[in-house]
Formats: C-alpha cells, sequence, structure tokens
C-alpha cells in the first residue's frame, strides 16, 4: 500500500456535489476522491473534506444516496469542533466554507482548494473578493478546472503505486 | 444498556487484513476472515460493514465496484 503526500486538501460545497451526480462520469470522479482520500498519508480519508451541513442537506436532498460511500471520498467536517462555536455569528453556509478553507491551510500541505459550480465560483467571488484576494494558499476551482485538480492528486497516487512496484 | 451500532466505511484491503490478522475475533465468523484475507491487493478499495456491539466486528465487505458508486450519488 502507498500513503501519499498530496499537494492539496480539498473543500467541496454542495453545489459542486450535485454537478458531479449529473455527470456521466460520477463513478470515476468519485472513485478517484475515494483513492485520494483512502491513500493519503497525513490526512487518511479526510483529504476531501466537506461541511457536514453540506453533507447533511445532500442527503436529506437525496443527491447522496448512499451516505457510507460517499463519506469515503468526500469526508463530513464540523467547523464548530476545530474553531469554538461559529454557530452564534450566525454566518453562511459559503462564508463557513471558506473559513475552513483558511483554517485547512494552518496544516499540511498548506494548500487548499475549494471546489464548486461556475455559478458558484462567480457567487464567492463576487461576495468575499475582499476576503479571497490577500490569501495566496487558497483557491477556488469551477467544474471541469475542479476535475483537474481530483485528476493531479489521482495521478499523483498512480505514479507512486507504479514506483512502489 | 446494551449499545450495538452498525455502520459502514471505506477501507483498503491491505489495512482491512492487517485489522483483521491482529484482531482475531473481528469477524462474524471464519469464512469472512477467509475472504478477507484471500485479498491479494492490498490496494484494492472495500466497503467494510462493521458493528461495535463491544469489540468491533466485521460483518459484511464488499468490492467497491462501478455499479456501487453509480448507486452512491
Amino acid at each position: 500500500m502507498v500513503y501519499i503526500s498530496y499537494s492539496h486538501r480539498i473543500i467541496t460545497d454542495c453545489d459542486f456535489i450535485k454537478w458531479v451526480s449529473q455527470s456521466q462520469q460520477k463513478s470515476i470522479i468519485i472513485s478517484k476522491m475515494l483513492r485520494i482520500n483512502v491513500n493519503s498519508k497525513e490526512h487518511r480519508k479526510q483529504n476531501i473534506l466537506i461541511l457536514e451541513q453540506d453533507f447533511d442537506e445532500l442527503c436529506k436532498d437525496g443527491i447522496i444516496k448512499d451516505k457510507d460511500t460517499i463519506r469515503g471520498g468526500v469526508s463530513p467536517f464540523d467547523i464548530n469542533e476545530e474553531m469554538g462555536d461559529l454557530a452564534d455569528k450566525k454566518l453562511p453556509l459559503e462564508a463557513l466554507r471558506l473559513i475552513t478553507g483558511v483554517v485547512l491551510t494552518r496544516q499540511k500541505p498548506f494548500q487548499v482548494v475549494l471546489l464548486t459550480t461556475k455559478e458558484g465560483k462567480k457567487n464567492y467571488l463576487s461576495k468575499y473578493s475582499d476576503f479571497l484576494e490577500k490569501i495566496r494558499n487558497f483557491d477556488i476551482k469551477c467544474e471541469d478546472e475542479a476535475l483537474v485538480i481530483i485528476n493531479d492528486l489521482y495521478r499523483s497516487y498512480c505514479s507512486e503505486r507504479e514506483n512502489s512496484r | 444498556m446494551t449499545i450495538n451500532v452498525t455502520f459502514s466505511e471505506i477501507e483498503l484491503a491491505g489495512d482491512l487484513k492487517s485489522f483483521v490478522s491482529f484482531n482475531s475475533n473481528s469477524c462474524e465468523n471464519e469464512e469472512l476472515k477467509k475472504i478477507i484475507l484471500s485479498y491479494t491487493d492490498d490496494d484494492e478499495l472495500l466497503k467494510v460493514t462493521k458493528t461495535i456491539a463491544s469489540p468491533i466486528k466485521i460483518i459484511h465487505v464488499e468490492k467497491v465496484t462501478e455499479e456501487l458508486l453509480s448507486k452512491a450519488l
């Protein structure tokens, strides 16, 4: 078995998971996300995260049908546990995702990407431009560019596995 | 009070084999243990169902297939 120090940690939002669920490639995308998570050296089963609230909403809406399997590819993350209770601040979910992304930049590999849709990215960039402008190790990628990141991390697993044989 | 929780998670075959080897009573039956120890590819992804009634006990294992994933989302 090989364990990989991936170049990025990933957080996904609801819209991205909905977008994946409509893709003809969804099985391949999920299998790559599972692989990235399970073989992560520093963050076993938690290299790709989703806010717990987003995960619950996707289950409630029937987008996630098998939560045990999907949890392997996107691990629900409780930002309140990490940061103390942010619930009193009544922040919108999109702000909580950005805060989570920045919080994760404190840990290896110190590079975090939020995966979303084209519309989602536009929304984050227009509403939170001041917040995002100064952060160098946190990025937002949408749809096909998000898949590039997933493919890159998956390729690092494949190449490490080849080298270990 | 009786505690009995069932949950499933995705594991690498190699990790599961190690777990089973170190915990002699971790499988519900001998046949399941044999199936787990017979996986030759340690990097195989498996969906493992377990119970916590006292120690962790594995009650079901299946390979992560395209069919499983296509129904998951």
